[in-house]
């Protein structure tokens, strides 16, 4: 039927089938999911769960859907759930599901987001992985008890989080010195790390697991821990398979223009699995929601016809407990400004020329929100800042912005 | 429907918002950078989240969760992720009031 085709239904690629026909492509736009049931929001798998809403046994409430079958039937969008693709033939331009059924495309859009990392360790395939709503199943139906997580990072955290809240003896072990190293400043990584800790939760920093036996895990400095549950949350690998078979450039993902596209004529990647060359020639491969939906955006207007470019700054967010986390941008690990709000604290990058290029929060997410998006708007624009000014509660961030002109 | 006296035109900064409970229902109201008022169901119609905490710039309420805007002045869902729009509910002015017609 050609038309356009979408693989994997995660946030991008059902974003994306929104997107290109809100951009007017009149076409037939397929929709395949790898996984079963209507495109859900994965984020939701470790979020703070509502008193009451424990995730032992409701695990409903965890499946949060992107959109109704309504919705997709009221756009045109034909969703096939529960087959992935298997092959993609650039030169027929047609992809093979894992059935055998054959469909062509004029254009394709590969959305197939990445892979939990598994432990490589001795033992390694013991340990749970967390990506999918099926893997959230099986670590809530057993992850009771003593609990260890090999990783301290977004997922890792929240994890810990969510399973302590429900009465887990939780053990985080972390390669590096400090939780979310790679993506938080030091100083916000150590408040999250406390509060953590304040919970009951153990964290093992600067340690990695050294081999997996039944049961338990010897570290890297010789020690041994039960491990009657284990999960593995040391990050995600990027799925390429497809495009590579496609014959698209792979390098730490797929890789894309601003605009979505590959090497291969036809061929989109957005999301998790792709590696963006910005306007500015930087490269990204981001690995957050924020970022997938407007990739995922971009890809469907692009596809649709329409001219769109993705530069967004990179855009993080993460709750644990009652706190939220959100990182815009680039941060380092020594902020150059700290805004002081009631409930909340801000940390601020400046580059060398006086541009604002990053902002790391934490806190309440109320109390810090309307900052965070006033401070991305600042960094997209491109806005010299003062630390001094940044700095002032007194100073609203709005009237920088105003004095940047037409943003 | 009745119109309800919902707060004076100074409780709100200009172009901001602020929360307004009644009934059990809970609303937005706010006031443009040239003092028009405005109000919509106080909730993004993506989640259960309260737009109290958005950013208002010229026209458009940024949701505090995860930044759809809608136009406030007609509800209208400008960008993903909410795709529904917002209800919108008739205001006015009088003696320094702001009523809203609910
Ligand atoms: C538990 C958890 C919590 C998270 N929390 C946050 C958070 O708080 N904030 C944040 O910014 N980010 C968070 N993330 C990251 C965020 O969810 C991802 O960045 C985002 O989901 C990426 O979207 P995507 O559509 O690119 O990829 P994915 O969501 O991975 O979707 C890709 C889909 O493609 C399917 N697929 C793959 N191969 C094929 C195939 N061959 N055929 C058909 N289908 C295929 C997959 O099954 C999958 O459903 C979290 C991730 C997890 C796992
Ligand atoms: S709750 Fe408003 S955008 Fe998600």
């Amino acid at each position: 039927m050609a038309g356009i085709v979408i693989v994997g239904a995660g946030e991008c690629g059902t974003r994306a089938a929104f997107a290109a026909r809100d951009a007017g492509y009149d076409g037939a736009i397929l929709l395949i999911a790898g996984e079963a049931g209507l495109p859900y929001d994965r984020t939701k798998l470790t979020k703070p769960i509502v008193p009451g809403e424990a995730p032992f046994g409701g695990l409903s409430a965890l499946r949060k859907p992107i959109c109704h079958a309504n919705q997709l039937d009221a756009a045109g969008i034909t969703l096939l759930a529960g087959t992935p693709v298997g092959k993609v033939n650039s030169d027929a331009r047609q992809v093979t599901l894992t059935d055998g059924r054959v469909f062509g495309y004029d254009r394709l859009l590969l959305a197939v987001g990445a892979t939990a990392r598994r432990l490589a360790c001795r033992g390694g395939d013991r340990a749970l992985g967390f990506r999918t709503i099926d893997h959230a199943q099986t670590v809530f139906a057993k992850a009771r008890g003593k609990v260890v997580i090999a990783g301290a990072g977004l997922i890792g955290l929240e994890l810990a989080a969510v399973l302590s809240g429900q009465g887990a003896e939780v053990t985080l072990v972390e390669a590096e010195a400090l939780p979310l190293s790679r993506t938080v400043p030091a100083g916000l990584a150590e408040r999250l790390m406390a509060r953590h800790q304040a919970e009951g939760v153990r964290l093992l920093c600067g340690s990695e697991i050294e081999k997996v036996t039944p049961g338990f895990v010897t570290l890297s400095n010789g020690k041994r821990l039960p491990a009657p549950s284990l999960i593995a949350a040391i990050g995600v690998v990027p799925n390429t398979t497809l495009g590579a078979m496609a014959g698209a450039m792979i390098d730490n993902g797929i890789c894309v223009d601003a605009q979505m596209r590959t090497s291969v004529p036809g061929i989109y990647a957005a999301g998790d699995c792709a590696n963006v060359t910005l306007p500015n020639g930087q490269r990204v491969r981001s690995e957050t929601w924020r970022c997938a939906m407007a990739q995922g955006i971009v890809a469907g207007q692009v596809m649709a016809g329409q001219t769109a470019s993705y530069d967004d700054p990179n855009w993080l967010w993460s709750d644990q407990y009652d706190l939220t986390v959100q990182v815009v941008g680039q941060v380092a690990d020594r902020p150059d400004a700290l805004r002081q709000l009631p409930e909340a604290e801000l940390q601020f990058s400046i580059d060398s020329d006086g541009a604002l290029i990053g902002v790391a929060g934490i806190g309440r997410a109320a109390a810090m929100t309307k900052d965070i998006i006033l401070a991305q708007r600042l960094i997209r624009a491109g806005a010299k800042v003062t630390a001094r000014a940044l700095s002032d509660p007194a100073i609203d961030l709005k009237s920088l912005l105003r004095t940047q002109g037409d943003v | 429907m009745p119109w309800v006296d919902a707060c004076g035109t100074d409780d709100i900064d200009a172009e901001d918002l602020i929360r307004f409970d009644h009934g059990g229902r809970t609303y937005a109201i706010y006031r443009s950078s040239d003092d028009d008022y405005f109000c919509t169901d106080g909730k993004c119609t993506h989640e259960d989240v309260h737009l109290e905490d958005g950013l208002v710039m010229a026209y458009e309420i940024e949701c505090p969760k995860h930044n759809a805007t809608f136009d406030y002045r007609t509800g209208e869902a400008l960008r993903a992720p909410a795709c529904v729009n917002l209800n919108t509910y008739k205001v006015k002015v009088e003696a320094g009031r702001v009523l809203i017609e609910i």
